[in-house]
């Protein structure tokens, strides 16, 4: 049988046609592949961010919970301008220094390469600004307490007033030795090799 | 003659610009729909201000996307919602169809909704347990979609420490739902072919009921419950190849009957000072953090536990981890299947097979070992009976317990109560520890035989000689339970030598409130006490009763000296179960109408404090009550109030309970009344005069007031602030001060939260976070944490800062 020009130019166009979804589809799909793989490698890196700045807060955990005999107390006066961070943090830093004979804020550089950096700072919550502005920066203010029995006291401790209905979501108790509790903000900040940043912070209470 | 062309010119120009429609005329088009249903079938293109029958074309209408919908016939079910495109000049057609399910219950094809929401019925249920200290809110709300007739559930939440985005459910592409058969440790999924050994414990007691199913072709009679005989055998075959069949993807969650969200935290403060629990929640810790640091759980009414992480990404989702079925769940759906084979039922009716709300709780399992239990009940439970047509097609109004009926082969009632234990909070780590229902399936050897050839049968099943011999006493007191819409309460007694108990308050088969005191590892009873109370199913249905325990004087841990609980009868009481005691009857409520006394019926969780009265310590008890009043429009119809107690004052009282009536000096606002020596109370209104107020969240205590967050309608008054209003009221319980905060033109929906700056944080019905720093009312926030030696570390909050 003979075959048509017309049909046979037809046929050219059809098979450069599909090359050419087929082209585009390919580059697509790799696109695609190329943005999955993107982003499970930041979620992994999210991990070891999470990772890494978790175990910084449970450093300042444990190293706060081990020298806490010996920290001053007594409510601190902030001095000098309270809108600027790099005056009032250093002035609410325990007096504690790490293995290393840092002072607060510690480095920590133990998980590269994955992690470039941790820096653990740790605050003390019981001061006063003398105002009530407000600034992120600012730890919440908690005053020591004592912590002792169901009347407790000034420190938020007591039972007095406070709901008592026994449930998980009710994140309240109520101390029953003798001492004194110490409100610290432990802040964390793990960053990577790449710059991306991840930071925890936690309020913990310890009794002196 | 110029000035005349000028003039038609202007004429033209002018109509253009008044009559656009006519210039646009060319980007119009139409809709038509044809339905295959009854006659009364209709549809809308404009959300129901126009219906329209089947075939009728619309009118002319712009280009653009309409959602099509379509109203609600009885005794049929209405098709979904549909998104059509309107072309230019084109008539955009489609077929839909009315499904009928025969002479029973309507549902969708896809079994995941329910007919109502249960706060269509009672308005303030389910709501949230008012949370404290903590960061994240989750709640539900009534979801339409996918028919015009028939009522889902959607859950939403918000992270406090991430933002104050309102997220919403993403159903994961591949769904993990559970079940439990009686051989597996571990629940399997619905298609999972592999099963292991049992470990755990359950329970079924047969229900005793004669002639329990007549079939009539071939007529056959079948007692108690055989579904070992063939005919019905095959039902249970069909249900479970019914749960394998359909997937929840896409759709909405159920009805969440009387059962509210909990989040739950690898932590619980209450437990610190118990040996090894510390080191448990620290290890739940890194486990967590896998689904962002909580899990939301969630059970609804076609029989499932939901589990949620709150991933940490901001793509305004949140997604479902797995949904586990219950034994005594499970067990329900052959009812369902028996239902729908013989009423000839098309569909599968829905059974409501879990409505209460869960308890989750850790408990001591041996020296320094703990487990996380997930329990509860599964709810109103069924008089072994089916909704009526109506009851589907109902969409407002709470009638649907009267509807229920009863098919004439079918007597009885079913009722379950388990605890899945999630220490493992993974899909292939969940487990159902213990499970106790009164449907017996087979005989003698549960429904395994039905689902599976697995061995080592370790079922446990009674038999009517045992129960009545008394041989096992440690279960057969389940066979008294008709319902428990009631949250179960967790703690111990004793001292160096801790018991763990459950105590859950029911409904009896003598129509009385009865406590059921159960070993939370085993599902063992311990004991139960019925109370000379009777117990009305109905009233219970709409306004379950409420117990709650509180931590004694000097004490941080859930030791059980002090359970209260307020029956739907209007009786509060105080039980000592660490003391062994009898529970005391305190106080009873009720409310009069046109000289006819009524019960008054609490309407949200409860709390407790102690407060110091001329130099002593007592202990008060706060919640919130509703009852009606004559009159309607003008301070008539239904009511609340808050109700506040003395209790140390009202236990001193010789001649206990103390009956009271109350709300008969309410009108004014804002303001506490004495109604005796130990209660007052204060109406929840904006103003006086038909413009009430419902509570949104438990009432709670902080740091010496008693706040409750209220919404409600504003007809009369100030124009500018009729319609919905959310308030909060932070009352100080010594002197009776009330303060108080309105937003106006907004309704608060879905509970409260306190987060651990102390800022109370309330969602509202249009999408909107109210929050509210209580430092503004002169309010600190309490201490959390902390321990009784020099160096215990406790912790205040944790969050993620960026």
């Amino acid at each position: 049988m003979k075959r048509q020009k017309g049909k046979r130019g037809f046929a050219l166009i059809s098979v450069l046609v599909i090359m050419l979804i087929l082209t585009f589809m390919s580059a697509i799909i790799m696109d695609l592949t190329l943005n999955a793989h993107s982003t499970s490698m930041e979620m992994i890196q999210d991990k070891k961010l999470y990772n890494a700045a978790q175990s910084g807060i449970k450093y300042g955990v444990s190293l706060l919970r081990s020298n806490i005999d010996g920290l001053a107390s007594g409510t601190i006066d902030i001095t000098g301008s309270v809108s600027t961070k790099d005056n009032v943090l250093p002035q609410l830093r325990p007096a504690i220094t790490n293995g290393s004979g840092q002072s607060l804020p510690w480095t920590i550089t133990s998980f590269a390469p994955a992690v470039s950096a941790v820096e653990v700072d740790v605050l003390d919550c019981d001061y006063s600004t003398g105002g009530t502005d407000y600034y992120s920066f600012l730890p919440p203010v908690r005053a020591a307490g004592s912590a002792g029995g169901g009347g407790g006291s000034s420190g938020g401790l007591s039972q007095i007033g406070t709901s008592g209905y026994l449930d998980p979501n009710r994140n309240i108790t109520f101390l029953s030795g003798s001492g004194t509790s110490r409100f610290f903000v432990v802040r964390s900040t793990a960053t990577s090799v790449g710059g991306r940043t991840l930071s925890i912070e936690t309020m913990v209470v310890i009794t002196q | 003659m110029k000035k005349r062309a000028f003039l038609f010119a202007g004429i033209i120009l002018l109509s253009m610009c008044l009559f656009p429609l006519e210039s646009s005329s060319a980007d119009q088009g139409y809709i038509r729909i044809y339905i295959n249903g009854p006659s009364e079938a209709r549809w809308s293109y404009n959300g129901g201000l126009t219906w329209l029958s089947s075939g009728v074309r619309s009118p002319r209408i712009s280009v653009g996307t309409y959602t099509v919908t379509f109203n609600s016939v009885s005794g049929w079910v209405s098709p979904s919602s549909l998104s059509l495109q309107v072309t230019k000049n084109k008539t955009t057609e489609r077929t839909v169809t009315y499904q009928q399910g025969g002479g029973g219950a309507q549902v969708p094809d896809k079994w995941t909704v329910w007919a109502q929401p249960s706060y269509q019925g009672s308005e303030y249920s389910p709501l949230v347990f008012t949370l404290v200290n903590r960061n994240i809110l989750a709640w539900v709300e009534s979801d339409k979609t996918p028919t015009a007739s028939v009522w889902g559930s959607t859950l939403k939440m918000v992270d406090f420490s991430r933002s104050e985005s309102i997220r919403q459910v993403e159903f994961p592409g591949t769904q993990r739902y559970l079940y439990s058969t009686q051989s597996n440790a571990v629940m399997n999924t619905l298609d999972a072919n592999v099963k292991t050994t049992m470990t755990d414990t359950r329970f079924v007691i047969p229900e005793l009921v004669q002639s329990w199913l007549t079939l009539a072709n071939p007529v056959e009679t079948i007692a108690n419950q055989q579904f070992t005989n063939s005919t019905v055998g095959a039902w249970v075959t069909s249900w479970i190849s019914f749960l394998k069949t359909y997937t929840k993807a896409g759709l909405p969650l159920s009805d969440t009957g009387h059962a509210s969200p909990v989040v739950t935290w690898p932590d619980n403060a209450w437990l610190n000072g118990l040996p090894g629990f510390t080191t448990f929640s620290d290890g739940l810790v890194a486990t967590y953090a896998n689904y962002g640091g909580a899990i939301i759980f969630l059970p609804t009414t076609d029989g499932i536990i939901h589990a949620f992480g709150v991933d940490s990404d901001s793509d305004g989702y949140f997604a479902e981890l797995w949904g586990a079925m219950p034994l005594s769940s499970f067990l329900f759906g052959v009812y369902q299947e028996m239902l729908k084979q013989t009423q000839s039922l098309t569909l599968h009716p829905r059974i409501p097979t879990l409505g209460a709300p869960i308890l989750i709780h850790d408990v001591e399992d041996g020296q320094g070992g703990w487990v996380r239990l997930l329990a509860g009940a599964t709810g109103e439970g069924v008089n072994l009976s089916v909704k009526r047509a109506a009851a589907w097609d109902t969409e407002t109004g709470r009638s649907v317990s009267s509807e229920l009926g009863d098919p004439g082969s079918v007597d009885g009632h079913a009722a379950g109560v388990f605890a899945l234990d999630i220490t493992d909070p993974a899909y292939n780590g969940i487990k159902q520890r213990w499970s106790v229902t009164n449907i017996d399936l087979g005989g003698g050897d549960g429904f395994l035989d039905l689902v599976s050839s697995a061995t080592s049968n370790a079922w446990t099943k009674t038999s009517y000689s045992d129960i009545n011999s008394g041989s096992l006493p440690s279960f057969a007191g389940y066979r008294t339970l008709v319902m428990s819409l009631s949250r179960p309460v967790a703690g111990y007694t004793g001292d160096s030598s801790r018991v763990w108990h459950m105590v859950l308050l029911g409904i009896d088969t003598g129509n009385k409130f009865r406590l059921y005191n159960i070993n939370p590892l085993t599902g063992e009873l311990i004991g139960t006490t019925q109370l000379n109370e009777i117990a009305a199913s109905g009233t219970e249905i709409d306004f379950p009763s409420k117990i709650g325990a509180v931590a004694a004087w000097g004490e941080s841990t859930p030791k059980l000296e002090e359970i209260y609980f307020y029956l739907s009868n209007g009786s509060f009481y105080a039980w000592d179960l660490d003391a062994g005691t009898a529970p005391q009857s305190l106080l009873n409520l009720e409310y009069r109408v046109s000289s006819v006394y009524y019960n008054a019926e609490v309407v949200q969780e409860f709390d407790g404090t102690f407060l110091e009265v001329e130099g002593e310590i007592h202990r008060f008890i706060a919640f919130v009550i509703r009852l009606e009043k004559a009159g309607e429009g003008q301070g008539g119809g239904t009511i609340y109030g808050a109700i506040l107690i003395d209790v140390t004052k009202l236990q001193s009282q010789s001649s206990l309970p103390e009956s009271l009536v109350i709300g008969g000096s309410w009108g004014q606002t804002n303001v506490f009344n004495t109604e005796s020596e130990s209660v007052s109370s204060m109406y929840l209104a904006e103003q006086m005069h038909g413009n009430e107020s419902y509570p949104v969240s438990a009432p709670f205590f902080y740091d010496g007031k008693l706040i409750i967050t209220a919404t409600g309608y504003i007809s009369t008054g100030n124009p500018s602030q009729r319609g919905y209003y959310g308030k909060i009221f932070i009352v100080d319980p010594l002197t009776g001060d009330v303060q108080t905060e309105t937003a106006y033109g907004t309704r608060f929906v879905g509970g409260a939260l306190v987060d651990e700056s102390g800022v109370l944080r309330i969602p509202t019905a249009d999408g909107q976070i109210l929050s509210y720093d209580l430092a503004d009312y002169g309010l600190d926030v309490p201490g959390s944490g902390g321990g009784a030696n020099p160096g215990d570390v406790g912790t205040i909050y944790w969050k993620m800062t960026n």
